[in-house]
């Protein structure tokens, strides 16, 4: 028995002693080191994202929103890069794709083109697909507005299948969220996106 | 040497906690201080120049918020102006998309539209009272009576309450504009 107790004492003092010698200092700040590192880098990502320039995936929510930008962008979503700096610097132009939030959903977020900076003139058609079904009758319903002060007009490159200002009116420039200028993915689709009118 | 290294370091440092700054004030809350009138018994005004702009009333705003996206009627919210997105406002939520509100000095109701939402700024002292000039928000004009609520809000908000605790909200505020295809 008092071998046994022995033993195990032995073997915790053993055990603490071992636990002593354990560079816990040394432990503790080289995670701390590690933690403010991957802190760091995430912080760094998160800036160049909201500040420069960022990866958006445009992708079709739902029937309507889906091929509103057809010709341009992919009825199966495509990823972009959007930089940041020319909204925040008011350098758009009429005729770049833009990444705005919706104004009908602000949890969404839709690409569209900018046809018309604040106090330009807009003209659209309000329903295409009549259009040109009766071309014989013109039923072509054409409106001209004036575009508000900080408002822009967008909308989508498919007309007849996008909703966009024609329905909900100019949009406000604090909606915009970047620029698309670059498609990322699918690989066979990579190139700038221009300013086709 | 030293001194090089010493100013590399000092750069580094700054560098590291302007990003760490940017992205909490981006993501989970900042400082905003209030100049302007309309939110006058909550918030005191005050000159939106330099000056005077040191005595504004500072509020916290948290945007944890905006991940939910959950507001209640009488929050205290700052989001851009709609007509002018380097602006900030604070402005006190009224209605939610899906209420409906009549429209001051006049018998117009209307629903709030999804997406949009109505702001006043604090109850009792607006331009309703006639004789308010809010400094920071230009739109919202004791004259033109209508103009001042029928601000075109469609734009980013972050939401406050009342005292220091304060929340940052994303929302879109009113848009009033109808449905172009439904215009006269």
């Amino acid at each position: 028995m008092s071998t046994a107790g022995s033993r195990i004492a032995s073997f915790l003092r053993g055990a603490a002693a071992r636990f002593g010698k354990v560079p816990w200092r040394e432990i503790r700040e080289d995670a701390f080191e590690r933690a403010a590192l991957v802190l760091k880098a995430a912080c760094f990502v998160h800036v160049v994202n909201a500040y420069v320039v960022g990866i958006a995936f445009v992708r079709p929510s739902s029937t309507v929103r889906g091929p509103s930008m057809l010709p341009t962008i992919n009825l199966t979503g495509d990823v972009v890069a959007v930089e940041r700096v020319s909204p925040r610097w008011g350098s758009l132009a009429v005729g770049d794709v833009v990444i705005l939030l919706s104004p009908e959903n602000p949890r969404k977020t839709v690409a569209k083109r900018v046809l018309g900076l604040e106090g330009d003139a807009v003209t659209f058609v309000i329903d295409p697909a009549r259009g040109s079904a009766f071309q014989t009758v013109v039923v072509v319903l054409v409106y001209l507005l004036q575009v508000p002060e900080g408002h822009v007009w967008v909308q989508g490159d498919n007309i007849y299948s996008s909703r966009d200002s024609r329905q909900f009116g100019p949009v406000p420039y604090g909606l915009i969220q970047g620029r698309a200028f670059c498609k990322v993915w699918p690989p066979e689709a990579v190139g700038l996106i221009g300013q086709k009118l | 040497m030293g001194k090089w290294s010493a100013m590399w370091l000092f750069t580094r440092k700054s560098v590291t906690g302007a990003l760490f700054g940017l992205t909490i004030s981006d993501r989970y809350g900042s400082i905003v201080p209030v100049t302007g009138s309309s939110m006058h018994p909550t918030f005191s005004a005050c000159d939106a120049r330099f000056p005077g702009y040191l005595k504004a009333d500072v509020v916290l705003v948290e945007k944890f918020c905006l991940e939910k996206y959950k507001f209640s009627h009488g929050d205290v919210i700052t989001f851009k102006s709609p007509t002018d997105h380097k602006q900030t406002f604070v402005k006190r939520l009224i209605a939610l998309p899906g209420d409906w509100v009549q429209v001051p000095e006049s018998s117009e109701i209307l629903k709030i539209p999804e997406g949009h939402c109505w702001v006043e700024g604090s109850s009792g002292f607006d331009s309703r009272e006639g004789d308010t000039c809010d400094l920071a928000t230009p739109t919202n004009k004791p004259s033109g009576k209508k103009e001042g609520y029928r601000e075109n809000f469609t734009a980013l908000i972050y939401f406050v309450t009342d005292y220091l605790l304060f929340q940052a909200r994303f929302i879109q505020l009113l848009n009033l504009h109808l449905p172009f295809a439904s215009r006269p």
